[in-house]
């Protein structure tokens, strides 16, 4: 096999979650920052509040993501000059969407996933891969722990089956605390077994009243 | 586990079209695979064009979606245009154009099906090279190939709709057993003069193939029925 000398790209690693409930939406990430089998830091945010009910965390390599959230948010910015209000969240996942497939043949290795309220007050959460392709859905988890932790949320969320259409009512029906306390403990398994996520867990909170943050201490080994 | 950025989510997938007598009936799994993982068990790969003509989508998720919103977008122009719906050889040809016109850049192989009052009901197959091909039947996928064999032996002309959609159902459920990238529940979707009919089969419904287990709530019942032997060489 010939060494590859064109692979710009890097895993910094990490877990991103967001569940959508019926009047509220939690979306959280680790902190960690990874290069191979070193640690950079343990203070690192992947999630970004781009509008008022809408919250993006991607993982990935974290060169591409900063630029990303950088896009967006610039484009949110002008958006508001131009129609005089926020970017709802369906809104702003189209435009996510037509980001990333822009760059559909130099891709921004990010794997996102967008959480907040849509125009009707629900839960949404917005779920990609590399090159743009979402979906609307109740949940999801993405990055180096996801495999370890979309199981458990299957399991344990008694969202309405998926199978069923429209997504819109896949929300879980579980209270916006069970549902805090269900992330924190994906995270603390997801940290046990998985070497890049651990250190902090970020925690933001949307609902019709406020956007919350919690931050929860994870094993930092 | 680090994905490999030149393989995104792709729906390996099974995709087919049968025409029958008075309009047509699409069918697809509903598994999302990248690499190994199943990024999602449960997506509807049988996307909306206009009232009257659908689309299966096979091949890159990002693609085929970019290539669908795109056709979406002109044949609603040209619906308004027109005043009347549009008809399927325009939303096939549409599709046509842009898979052959960026062939180099796309992976996406798409079943076109529809009802229209000049012609009723028909199914295009745009494969990956952006041919276009009017058929009685297509299949797609990388399930379809268990199916080539089965549709020779099985399609006849001018079948009924609960024949059609049986058909599809079992097609689907032959190419799940034996495509590991194929999976989850059978989506079909009914077009004709009528309108248009949602239908989705889930795991319990669909006959067994040689081999294979019952379905069960949870592994677990498996466990308390009776206590597995233990190993021996």
């Amino acid at each position: 096999m010939a060494l590859r000398r064109d692979w710009v790209y890097e895993n910094n690693g990490g877990t991103c979650v967001a569940i959508a409930g019926a009047d509220y939406c939690v979306v959280a990430a680790d902190m960690r920052l990874s290069v191979g089998y070193s640690i950079l830091t343990r203070d690192h945010s992947k999630i970004c509040e781009l509008a008022d009910k809408c919250v993006l965390a991607s993982s990935g390599f974290q060169g591409d993501i900063k630029a990303l959230h950088k896009n967006l948010a610039a484009r949110h910015l002008i958006y508001q000059h131009q129609h005089n209000k926020q970017m709802s969240c369906p809104a702003m996942a189209q435009l996510l969407s037509n980001t990333l497939y822009y760059k559909r043949f130099f891709p921004y290795y990010a794997f996102n996933v967008l959480g907040g309220l849509d125009n009707e007050g629900k839960g949404c959460v917005f779920t990609y891969d590399a090159v743009g392709s979402y979906e609307r859905v109740g949940y999801s988890a993405q990055g180096t722990g996801a495999t370890l932790i979309m199981p458990v949320l299957d399991n344990q969320l008694k969202s309405p089956s998926p199978l069923l259409l429209p997504a819109r009512d896949a929300v879980t029906p579980l209270s916006e605390s069970e549902a805090v306390d269900l992330v924190k403990d994906v995270f603390a398994s997801a940290t046990e077994r998985d070497i890049y996520t651990g250190d902090k867990l970020e925690i933001v909170v949307i609902n019709a009243a406020a956007t919350r943050r919690e931050y929860i201490e994870l094993r930092k080994d | 586990m680090d994905p490999d950025l030149k393989a995104p989510i792709s729906t390996g997938t099974t995709i087919i079209g049968v025409t029958y007598n008075g309009g047509v009936v699409l069918g697809a799994d509903s598994r999302t695979s990248t690499g190994m993982y199943v990024a999602n068990r449960a997506s509807d790969k049988i996307t909306q064009l206009t009232d009257n003509v659908y689309v299966c989508r096979s091949g890159s998720a990002a693609d085929s979606q970019v290539v669908s919103d795109y056709v979406r977008y002109f044949l609603n122009q040209h619906t308004i245009q027109l005043g009347q719906p549009a008809t399927v050889k325009v939303a096939a040809n549409l599709i046509r154009l842009l898979s052959y016109q960026n062939k180099n850049m796309l992976e996406t192989g798409l079943i076109v099906g529809g009802w229209d009052k000049y012609e009723g009901g028909q199914i295009y197959s745009v494969p990956l090279g952006g041919t276009i091909v009017r058929q009685p039947f297509a299949i797609g996928g990388s399930g379809s190939s268990y199916l080539y064999g089965f549709f020779d032996q099985a399609w006849k002309e001018g079948m009924s709709k609960d024949e059609a959609e049986e058909l599809v159902v079992k097609a689907v459920s032959l190419a799940i057993a034996r495509d590991g990238a194929s999976g989850g529940v059978v989506r079909t979707v009914i077009i004709n003069e009528s309108g248009i009919t949602r239908n989705c089969y889930t795991g319990d419904s669909l006959p067994l193939w040689h081999e294979e287990l019952e379905p069960h709530n949870s592994l677990l019942d498996l466990l308390s029925s009776s206590s597995p032997e233990p190993m021996s060489s």
